[in-house]
């Protein structure tokens, strides 16, 4: 039995789980904040050695099978399109850093892009799904906008560097991070990331730009998925192609050996 | 593969609720004080497949990891409180909120509804009600033999009365805010109720305590921006379309491999 049938089938299989990417990356194309995945495959040896053929001018014939195996997602951390809302509660990040948040249900804390907040009932700046926005400082604490007036937000200001003012008085600071790899980072959905071994540990973001009233939209390109799609498609023909013609050959190699 | 036909059904359900939610912005385009609301939408979850920073079997670090996405969820459609547009109706009885605050009136189950609608009528009684009859709190009522009614910014309500040359206080009229207007409930007729994530609402005189004044003879208009949706609508059906896309790719790759066995 041939081993080329595998190798067909690893590339089969390859685009099976690229099709799943660009599915997600489209399922995603309006989710605020969110970064595309881009998977990457790697090749792996099988190395058999030909020891059942002669050798040819004194070498020993090597026979290769490769295959190819999923070796991980590079996210893309491009910056994606920013909305002008007006929206005194939206917030873009200009620059690599993330908001850092505080989930409800767990207290575990994540990192995220999509600056688009509200007030909860304790006047915290909180996410949609009400997870806390943290504030800048040793201590870890949500961001409170304590103001003047008890009812509606007034006035609020986020100056470039994330420093946060409510009817002209300073109420603290967004926690603003970054990671030594952001290659390493782990999604976990609600466009949150969490730190791995891989990212390192977070570290204050230096070179970040806070614009308020903008926000940041999801970096999937329709296009650039809408190419893969077809190139996946025709890939995976391509590769059936080679499996039925392998086992073609198998069946005639089977019968001429029958006769 | 099997996966992605789900990962983006998601996605088609999704720009659904996005469609949805526009279509009802563009109904309410003419309703008075309307407030526009927006679907929003995060990634759902990711199959984590290898950890990033996991040693393999040789003793290198893994600088990334392996996760598929799951699709996207819908994770809030809220209410944006922007200012609408102002109208001039020259009626005594319509108002319009120059800044924040909710008019207050009582509903038939005895509880208070909140309202940015201004546009106010006198009841058998002479007692100012909205257009469906709920009376607005606190309760102001007109004399019959009244020629002329003035609000002032601040909510002051005073008559001139036939035969009488200077004019009379009958009311004061007071607005709510909330902490967190996105968490009202919007219940139809123009109407928000108060919910534990609005928080309660703080009562005050326009003008004062962050509160806007009133405007007589104004009505505010719907805040949906016709061309804003158009543009939401397009991107959300192109996305639509995308994610449907995916689905046939699945579909036709399933074909492909089902073409394995002749």
């Amino acid at each position: 039995m041939n081993h080329e049938i595998y190798t067909a089938l690893s590339g089969a299989l390859a685009n099976d789980r690229r099709q799943e990417i660009t599915a997600n990356n489209l399922a995603n194309v309006n989710s605020g904040g969110f970064r595309r995945d881009v998977p990457l495959f790697a090749t792996v040896y099988d190395q058999v050695s030909g020891n059942n053929r002669p050798p040819e001018n004194g070498q020993k014939i090597i026979e290769h099978n490769s295959f190819a195996v999923h070796a991980g997602n590079w996210i893309d951390f491009q910056t994606g399109a920013m909305q002008d809302t007006g929206n005194p509660l939206d917030m873009a990040l200009d620059g690599e850093g993330f908001f850092v948040m505080k989930r409800v249900a767990d207290g575990k804390t994540y990192y995220t892009r999509d600056g688009h907040f509200r007030l909860n009932e304790q006047r915290e700046m909180v996410a949609m799904n009400g997870d806390q926005v943290m504030a800048a400082g040793e201590e870890d604490v949500p961001l409170i906008l304590a103001g003047e007036n008890p009812g509606a937000l007034s006035d609020l200001k986020i100056g470039k560097l994330g420093d946060v003012m409510v009817d002209g008085q300073s109420v603290g600071a967004l926690r603003l991070m970054t990671f030594p790899d952001l290659q390493g980072l782990e999604k976990l959905g609600d466009a949150g990331f969490v730190e791995s071994a891989a990212s390192g540990p977070p570290e204050s973001a230096a070179q970040l730009v806070v614009r308020q009233g903008v926000r940041e939209l999801s970096n999937v390109n329709i296009l650039e998925e809408m190419v893969s799609l077809i190139e996946i498609a025709r890939q995976y023909e391509a590769q059936q192609k080679v499996i039925v013609g392998l086992d073609e050959i198998n069946k005639q190699a089977a019968q001429g050996i029958v006769g | 593969m099997i996966r992605g036909l789900f990962t983006s059904s998601t996605g088609m359900a999704a720009q659904q609720l996005n469609i949805d939610v526009i279509a009802n912005n563009l109904a309410n385009v003419n309703t008075t004080g309307f407030k526009k609301s927006r679907a929003d939408f995060q990634d759902l979850m990711y199959q984590t497949m290898t950890r990033a920073g996991t040693t393999s079997a040789t003793g290198e670090e893994l600088p990334t990891g392996i996760q598929v996405g799951l699709g996207t969820k819908p994770v809030a459609v809220y209410k944006i409180f922007s200012q609408g547009n102002y109208q001039e109706t020259g009626s005594e009885l319509d108002m319009a909120i120059e800044g924040d605050g909710f008019f207050q009136v009582l509903l038939s189950d005895g509880t208070t509804g909140y309202t940015r609608a201004g546009s106010y009528k006198l009841d058998s009684t002479g007692n100012i009600v909205t257009s469906d009859g709920y009376a607005l709190q606190p309760a102001i009522n007109i004399p019959s033999d009244t020629t002329q009614i003035t609000i002032t910014a601040d909510g002051t309500v005073s008559v001139i009365q036939a035969g009488q040359p200077t004019s009379t206080p009958v009311g004061n009229i007071e607005l709510a805010s909330f902490s967190n207007p996105s968490g009202l409930d919007a219940t139809g007729r123009n109407l928000f109720r108060e919910t534990d994530a609005s928080g309660t609402a703080t009562i005050g005189t326009p003008g004062t305590d962050g509160l806007g004044t009133l405007s007589q003879g104004f009505l505010e208009m719907s805040n949906v921006s016709v061309v804003e949706e158009m543009v939401g609508m397009i991107v959300g059906q192109r996305a639509y379309e995308a994610n449907s896309k995916s689905i046939q790719t699945c579909d036709e790759m399933l074909k492909t491999a089902n073409g394995l066995r002749r």
